[in-house]
């Protein structure tokens, strides 16, 4: 009696998993020795939810239907679903990442700071912004980070820039984007120690038991992310990412070989049981031929050397070594390919804290004409005036290649200023724009504790377009725009190519904190005595009044 | 910052959970670029003890460490919004333990440059915890200068509170680190958690063997103890009443097993791990879509081509209502002009 | 001075003077122009205007629609043009305040015009906004022509011309009931023997009724102009609750920078009903001289403004002109003057410590301008002062003024 019961538990437990939401964990990390002798990591944790969809927001009003997951996050589901949030990104970055010398990055949100934005669909029960808020405090909460002030002095809505990485339901409202960055927020253990959480092997076993916070946070820039969207036909997934650019010439002292061991001070020593794949990919340097990869792999898609952690043989330990090379040589980091079509700069000229002047100089690389959107979304520290922006391509003045797509000027203590404009960058000129910017002046309570440091403001995201009939350039093909490339789990990288400028720092003026009463009372006596001093002599008689007696 | 992450690594030891911990850091002082250990905060010069360690959750960093927060977290009177890990989730059987430390003075603590806590607010604020019954018993301890003035306004019943230094004294470092040029960790703080080291989740040291380790010439201030409010004899507080998570477990009998398929974690790993490696061979042949298209693309690049296409058009309307109001204001001055 | 060379002169002089290389930073300069009056953020709004944005849905522009519409429209701003504008605003203030001196006279001409044409032009509170090209000075030629139409007794062009001052700077409204009470008087020296002039209710609220009616038509000319609401909210609505903080010659902005916010709505409050307070007290003392009342309410405006700029003392001080015979009576003339000195001089040089070089704090520019109230009070009390003096006159020997 017993087995038959336990078959047809067994059975009846094998379709309903079967139908049901199945859910895979990938596991992956790349690594990519950079032309200055650093070593760009990658690790990507992706945790799929198959034949789900994000809650409508039409129904926020009723009562959940229960989710179960088995490696899907529960607490990152939890908040999703309490939201009703389609697509959401969070990075949490720190240092500033060199395009000329690092390239592209594989995830593109590198700008300084914590950067969150999420798309939304409309409800009638609770609106987008309210639903924003809730969001935000609960990821604070979550990642530890001060995600909450984000409020609306640093919330936009630059829908052309962040386009939607996956796809949105049609079903329910107009999806709306909400976006905040915090430019001046730190990274550091407490960040990594809820994202480790959310993964299922913890960073027990797998590749995540590379991640070491003690080496992480001691790299030249590091990053965490957490993206998740929806795929139609498919499900909900969620990428969890940390990309850091080490520095094994520093450790070293001098050479640039790495392994696990010497940049992680760890190896993997267990696979994680629940991952699909796990995966780690090593760049083989094509220019040089006297890189060397140990361990020995026999897999490789032509442009890496792929090791399968969970078959190979434990403790795992990856290393790259350049045979012959007993000392990195900088002179070679000089002479280079430029490594993206664009290479920006951003500068904030004038020292009065009354006024300045905002600066971007932007180089089109490549020997045609290509056009980039620029977007700024400055808080209203810096309010710009537009009818003083001016632009010169290589020293002459051009007014035709801008074209602002949009304004949407700021209210002070309330909206951030959102500034979009196409470019058109002739072919290897540099294009100057700049525009008087004015400092304004904070009240009392709203300067921070360090109100002498200045506040950082977010960094201006630029996207480079190719026009769609441009022919494939022969001579840089990895610059090519048209994204064949796919992630390596065959999905193409649907992102367009993101890039940040670093973030500026900017001083406005103080009042002196220490005197709140004394201005108070200062001015108040001075008004006051003028007030009982006119109404002195205007309420009251003039009397003649003799003074002198008789003599 | 070796203070308060001392502390927070005994109390976790000791067995109490990250969620039932709220952690308040002004300074990010162990990810600082000046850090020259990045991700390691020391308690002592020689580093043998990194206290930030691997697992580390704080709870409100940076700016967001502000007396109001403070007093929120304490009182639980805040907006609906701020999440579970913020809260002080506690009720009238709960022992809350509170440690302050920072620069202070006769009845302040220092609050980020520009804020200061008064003893009278953290005296009410515990009162208001005593109204609405979030707490059972409160140990209350203060590591700053002239810190046992600040324990001197409580009022509320099943206070327990100790002080690092009495009215005209400072607390003084333990020692500094050259290399960091820094000091690392204050002597108060020290000596109790060295004290700390020898208490276990099943000690039964009290609250009296904490108290009578105190050493005025050690600590080169004599620190003090407020038991007035306290409703029981401190020689059988233990320790760990404060310190600890110990919790009461009892062990059942066995009984029928049942397997229940929905959300199975960690033990039930085993189950769940063959229905997926059944799945996994039906649907690996599944197509996965090879959209070429850059998705994120075509709006910007449609704004593009409308933007050649046409040149951007002026606000037509808006001119025609400022000409039209420009009109009727030169109008109305002519007619006044006109008249008398 | 013969007026007829004088003036021509002086006003080819101010056109000179405002096509001269000049600094760029006059225009930027706090002491000159206010966020509600100056010249780049009126370029700023047109600009926005003109690439179909709404200047009102940001924080940036402060003026009025109707100076949008004409300067998008029929006088559209350049280089040229703008100069020319306010170099004419200049000379009809000039003649308005000429006009009336000669209408108080009783005289077609007199041979103080040119003096008066020349404290005008050249004082450089004066001189010196209409060069940094702020709008404070259009809101000083309005006000000159109403109350120079309400000497003459034209009822509509005066109360018109206040309605447009209205339209760009709410704190004129201390301006309403004297003007209507002046429409109905002459605006002849009367503070030698004072007599209570006979001026019915309704005639004052047939005045009242009207500039309100011109009022009206304005606003809804304002809202025609920028189709929808919002300017309210950012040119009358930003006097009354003050969102920019910038630093100017007047009291309010560093009080309510220190202003905890708790306590803002309660302050802010007391501070737009104090300007308006004085309004009747004035007008009802100096009710035999309604000039003269108007006068003082300038002087008053200018210290308790929100946005002042140094145009505002500035015709407070060169109206002193029509009003010779308080000259004797003045109790401290030369404190008065010392005071501004000194601050005229500190006002700029602590807010270029302050600001552009960064070696002073805010309390230096601040105290500056405690200064520079002093010394427009110590003006104030004085005018008030010698106003009332000079209807007692030469004293008899052993006697003495007492207040009682």
């Amino acid at each position: 009696m017993r087995w038959r019961l336990a078959i047809i538990t067994y059975i009846a437990l094998w379709l309903t998993s079967a139908l049901a939401a199945y859910e895979e964990f990938h596991e992956l990390l790349t690594f990519r020795p950079l032309s200055d002798g650093k070593l760009a990591a990658r690790f990507t944790f992706t945790t799929s939810l198959n034949g789900t969809h994000p809650r409508d927001p039409s129904n926020l009003a009723d009562e959940d239907q229960s989710q179960h997951y088995t490696v899907f996050p529960l607490a990152l589901g939890q908040v999703l679903r309490e939201y009703a949030v389609t697509e959401l990104h969070l990075n949490l970055n720190a240092g500033k990442w060199d395009y000329d010398h690092w390239g592209y990055p594989d995830e593109p949100g590198v700008g300084t700071g914590a950067e969150l934005w999420a798309w939304m669909g409309e409800s009638a029960t609770r609106s987008v912004d309210e639903r924003w808020k809730g969001l935000r405090n609960a990821l604070s909460g979550q990642f530890c980070a001060s995600l909450g002030s984000l409020d609306d002095q640093r919330t936009t809505s630059p829908e052309l820039t962040f386009r939607p990485e996956g796809s949105l339901p049609s079903s329910g409202g107009a999806h709306r984007l909400r976006h905040g960055t915090l430019p001046s927020e730190h990274v550091c253990t407490e960040n990594l120690t809820p994202f480790l959480k959310l993964l299922p092997c913890k960073s027990l076993s797998g590749i995540a038991s590379l991640l070491n916070p003690h080496r992480l946070f001691d790299t030249d820039w590091h990053g965490l992310s957490v993206h998740v969207r929806y795929l139609e036909n498919e499900g909900i997934e969620v990428r969890l990412s940390f990309q850091s650019v080490f520095d094994p010439v520093r450790y070293t002292g001098g050479r640039r070989a790495w392994s696990l061991q010497s940049v992680f001070d760890r190896v993997i020593d267990r696979s994680c049981p629940v991952a699909r794949s796990s995966e780690i990919r090593v760049a083989i340097p094509k220019e040089e031929n006297n890189a060397q990869i140990t361990p020995d792999f026999h897999n490789s898609d032509g442009e890496h050397a792929i090791f399968d952690v969970l078959n190979a043989s434990k403790p795992l330990d990856v290393a790259m070594n350049w045979v012959n090379e007993s000392a990195f040589d900088y002179n070679t980091v000089l002479s280079g390919v430029p490594l993206t079509h664009i290479s920006v700069r951003r500068t904030l000229k004038g020292s009065s804290q009354s006024r300045g002047r905002l600066a971007v100089s932007i180089t089109n690389n490549m020997p045609i004409t290509i056009q980039t959107s620029y977007l700024e979304s400055m808080p209203w520290l810096l309010q710009f005036y537009l009818h003083t922006l001016q632009v010169h391509s290589n020293g002459v003045s051009r007014d035709d290649l801008v074209s602002i797509v949009s304004c949407i000027p700021s209210v002070p203590h309330a909206r951030p200023t959102l500034f979009q404009a196409i470019l058109t960058l002739p072919p290897k000129s540099t294009l100057d724009i700049s525009m008087d910017v004015i400092k304004p002046f904070l009240r009392y309570t709203e300067h921070p504790p360090d109100a002498q440091r200045g506040w950082d403001l977010p960094p201006a995201v630029l996207v480079p377009l190719l026009p769609a009939n441009a022919t494939v350039l022969t001579d840089h093909p990895e610059l090519s725009l048209s994204e064949h490339k796919m992630d390596g789990f065959g999905y193409p990288i649907r992102s367009p190519r993101r890039m940040y400028t670093p973030v500026l720092l900017v001083d406005l003026a103080t009042p002196d904190f220490s005197m709140p009463y004394n201005v108070i009372i200062m001015s108040c006596t001075l008004i006051a005595l003028i007030f009982g001093m006119v109404f002195n002599l205007l309420t009251r008689k003039f009397t003649l009044v003799r003074v002198s007696s008789e003599p | 910052m070796a203070n308060a992450l001392g502390m927070y690594r005994t109390v976790k030891r000791l067995g109490i959970p990250d969620s039932n911990i709220i952690l308040m850091l002004a300074d990010d002082a162990a990810c600082n670029s000046r850090n020259k250990f990045p991700g390691c905060v020391y308690p002592a010069a020689a580093r043998d003890l990194d206290l930030y360690g691997d697992n580390i959750e704080v709870d409100y960093r940076g700016y967001e460490v502000t007396v109001e927060n403070f007093i929120r977290v304490l009182t639980g009177r805040m907006d609906s919004s701020v999440p579970r890990s913020k809260r002080l989730l506690s009720d009238d059987r709960s022992n809350v333990f509170v440690y302050m430390t920072g620069h202070g003075g006769n009845e302040f603590l220092k609050f980020q440059d520009n804020e200061e806590i008064s003893a009278f607010d953290i005296a009410d604020a515990f009162e208001q915890m005593w109204q609405k019954k979030r707490y059972n018993e409160i140990f209350f301890m203060i590591d700053t200068c002239q810190a046992n003035t600040m324990y001197s306004k409580f009022y509320s019943p099943n206070i327990l509170a100790t002080g690092s230094s009495k009215l005209d004294e400072n607390s003084y470092s333990y020692e500094n680190d050259m290399d960091l040029g820094i000091s690392v960790i204050d002597r108060f703080t020290h000596y109790v958690l060295r004290f700390m080291e020898s208490v276990n989740k099943t000690s039964q040291a009290t609250m009296q063997d904490l108290f009578d380790m105190y050493d005025p010439d050690k600590f080169a201030s004599h620190a003090g103890v407020r038991s007035d409010l306290f409703n029981r004899p401190i020689d059988q507080t233990l320790i760990t009443d404060f310190f600890g998570g110990v919790s009461q477990a009892e062990v059942l009998a066995p009984e029928e097993e049942f397997y229940y398929s929905s959300t199975p974690e960690g033990g039930h790993q085993q189950e769940s791990e063959s229905f997926t490696h059944v799945d996994s061979a039906t649907t690996s042949g599944a197509v996965k879509s090879n959209n070429d298209e850059i998705h994120g693309y075509s709006d910007l690049l449609s704004v593009v081509q409308d933007l050649q296409r046409e040149p951007p058009k002026r606000d037509t309307t808006g001119l025609f209502r400022t000409w039209v109001s420009s009109g009727l204001m030169f109008a109305l001055v002519a007619w006044v002009s006109m008249r008398k | 001075m013969d007026f007829g060379l004088v003036y021509p002169a002086l006003v080819a002089s101010r056109l000179f003077l405002a096509f001269a290389p000049l600094p760029d930073a006059l225009r930027h300069d706090h002491q000159l122009s206010s966020p509600l009056t100056s010249y780049p953020r009126l370029q700023e709004g047109i600009y926005l205007f003109q690439h179909g944005i709404d200047p009102y849905s940001g924080g940036m522009f402060r003026h009025s629609p109707l100076l949008l519409s004409l300067f998008s429209t029929v006088l559209p701003l350049n280089d040229v043009t703008s100069k020319l504008l306010w170099t004419t605003c200049d000379a009809i203030s000039v003649w308005s305040l000429v006009q009336i001196w000669r209408t108080r006279q009783r005289l077609s001409s007199t041979s103080r015009d040119g003096l008066i044409a020349a404290i005008y032009l050249l004082n450089p509170y004066l001189l010196l906004p209409s060069l940094a090209l702020s709008t404070s000075t259009i809101e000083n030629t309005l006000l000159l022509l109403s109350i120079m139409f309400a000497s003459q007794g034209r009822s509509s062009r005066s109360l018109l011309a206040l309605a447009f001052l209205v339209q760009l700077s709410l704190p004129a409204l201390v301006f309403v009931i004297p003007i209507s009470l002046l429409l109905l008087t002459e605006p002849v020296s009367k503070l030698v023997s004072p007599s209570i002039p006979n001026i019915s209710l309704n005639s004052v609220l047939a005045k009242l009724a009207k500039f309100g009616s011109y009022t009206v038509i304005l606003t809804l000319l304002s809202t025609l102009a920028c189709g929808n609401w919002a300017w309210v909210e950012q040119t009358w609505g930003s006097t009354v609750t003050l969102p920019d903080l910038t630093p100017n010659p007047g009291l309010w902005w560093y009080f309510f920078t220190e202003m905890f916010d708790h306590f803002r709505p309660f302050f802010l409050l007391v501070f737009s009903v104090h300007l308006l307070i004085y309004v009747l007290p004035v007008c009802l003392k100096f009710q035999h001289d309604i000039l003269y009342a108007t006068y003082i309410l300038t002087g008053i405006a200018a210290l308790f403004k929100p946005y002042p700029t140094l145009a505002d003392p500035g015709l407070f001080l060169s109206l002193i002109s029509l009003f010779p015979e308080t000259y004797q009576y003045l109790r401290y003339p030369i404190v008065t003057t010392l005071l501004h000195l000194h601050s005229a001089l500190l006002l700029p040089l602590f807010h270029h410590l302050w600001l552009s070089q960064g070696t002073g704090n805010a309390n230096f520019f601040y105290a500056s301008t405690l200064v520079f109230g002093m010394a427009n009070g110590a003006a104030l009390l004085d005018a008030i002062w010698s106003g009332l003096r000079v209807a007692i006159g030469t004293l008899p020997p052993g006697y003495e003024i007492v207040q009682k």
